[in-house]
């Protein structure tokens, strides 16, 4: 049995029809065509599918797309307007990626840290990032990226896009 | 994961009564993180979801009659951030954050967290310790029963199918105090090799009541009453630390795994019993010695 459902993703309203067992992340990547989030693990400890979800991190792969109905998702898509978002840009300043998969989710992740705390310590930023694993940077430039973007953002005051 | 049929009930009537038709193979869902991964590896496969996302009234932090009440679609997160948590238990946001990650917080429910059952879940551990309780609704009924004889084997819980945890029931603190660790020997958002939570009560500058509470070494939370009763009535100092953390050791029942053999869990919640009493006999003020 399909289900309606009605989800804003960045921005724009899509009306769908899904089955009960559709993850987010399936409905995001096959139905719209929104391939920022990724599939990792699978199992909600990798953190490359993180989307945000009314604003709050969600783990798109243990997320059932008709729990979605009439919720606000972001992905790294909608991040950027006519520039990129403060986040991504800083994570390109300081190098914050290397292959790239983990990176929209390590940007969401950046956005909600930030997001309830505007400026973290060191250990404030390795503790909420332990859900987002990348096997490329060893984490360092991440930690400078996310302390660069808390910045940044602490000197554009109402940026928070 | 296998086709299933979604029902998603707004109260918690509607709810019950849907509990009271279903079948053997419905289950409940709330925050996701636990069925949906066990339905992912086939390890379940209901024919039925009910969600309780929708179900009004399910959700909150509020102090009644006396108790900390932890209503079952509350997520970790908010309780790690309530500060009437935090103001009664420290000992619980302290727990949640040594719990998964700050997103899968985000996702998992309280409720959800006590009715999924694995051994491994390291918020259990702190509510026995706490005496907490679990209220339990079905259609026309509800119980209560302690945390403490809550669970029953590997995933295996008292709670019968038509049954609906409703909410987690904390008691307030009495003078004392209360400490939890989770040792993860490869990294935080693991599962543990043991976890370990003690609180102890004070009275007259002895300890009053003990709770020493293991997860992650057997086949549910374990409650060591044979460690607890060494403490009956005294003042804590090494030697005796040494001995309840023999004896809590001893009540254990580990798997070999990633996490250790078990021979080596077991020495470990030896060793983390040791350290988690002294800790918190000397928050309470009752540990003799350095």
């Amino acid at each position: 049995m399909e289900h309606e459902i009605s989800m804003t993703v960045n921005g724009v309203v899509h009306d769908l029809a899904v089955p009960a067992e559709r993850l987010l992340l399936d409905c995001l990547r096959n139905d719209l065509d929104i391939t920022g989030p990724k599939e990792g693990c699978s199992v909600g400890v990798c953190g490359a599918c993180t989307v945000l979800v009314e604003g709050k991190p969600a783990s798109a792969c243990l997320l059932l797309a008709v729990r979605c109905d009439g919720m606000s998702i972001c992905t790294i898509e909608g991040l950027a307007g006519e520039s990129l978002h403060p986040i991504q840009q800083a994570f390109v300043d300081q190098g914050g990626f290397q292959c790239g998969i983990c990176t929209p989710g390590m940007v969401l992740a950046t956005k909600a840290l930030l997001d309830e705390n505007p400026n973290p310590s060191d250990d404030e930023i390795k503790h909420y990032m332990m859900g987002n694993l990348c096997r490329c940077t060893g984490y360092y430039k991440i930690v400078d990226a996310i302390r660069a973007a808390a910045a940044g953002l602490e000197q554009v005051p109402g940026d928070g896009a | 994961m296998r086709p299933f049929n979604l029902l998603s009930p707004e109260s918690e009537s509607e709810l019950l009564e849907m509990l009271a038709e279903a079948g053997d193979d419905t289950r409940l869902i709330a925050g996701g993180t636990g069925i949906l991964n066990l339905m992912k590896q086939r390890l379940a496969s209901p024919e039925t979801l009910i969600s309780l996302h929708r179900v009004e009234g399910l959700s909150g932090i509020e102090m009644c009659d006396g108790e900390l009440c932890l209503k079952a679609m509350t997520t970790l997160r908010d309780i790690e951030a309530s500060p009437l948590v935090a103001g009664q238990w420290p000992v619980l946001p302290a727990t949640l954050q040594e719990v998964a990650s700050p997103r899968i917080r985000h996702m998992a429910t309280i409720g959800g967290a006590i009715a999924h059952g694995d051994p491994n879940q390291d918020t259990p551990v702190t509510l026995t310790a706490l005496d907490a309780e679990v209220l339990i609704r079905k259609r026309g009924q509800a119980r209560r029963v302690p945390l403490g004889s809550f669970y029953t084997d590997y995933y295996e819980t008292t709670l019968a199918r038509d049954e609906l945890v409703h909410a987690v029931a904390v008691p307030l603190p009495q003078p004392g105090a209360a400490r939890f660790h989770k040792f993860a020997p490869r990294s935080l958002e693991d599962y543990a090799c043991v976890s370990v939570a003690v609180r102890l009560d004070v009275v007259d500058g002895v300890c009053a009541a003990a709770r020493i509470c293991l997860g992650s070494v057997g086949p549910t939370i374990i409650r060591c009453q044979e460690a607890e009763a060494l403490l009956d009535l005294r003042r804590i100092d090494a030697a005796i630390a040494e001995a309840a953390a023999a004896s809590a050791a001893a009540s254990t029942d580990p798997l070999d795994d990633t996490r250790g053999s078990a021979a080596y869990k077991r020495r470990m919640a030896a060793v983390w019993v040791r350290r988690v009493l002294t800790s918190a006999a000397q928050a309470a003020g009752i540990f003799d010695g350095v």
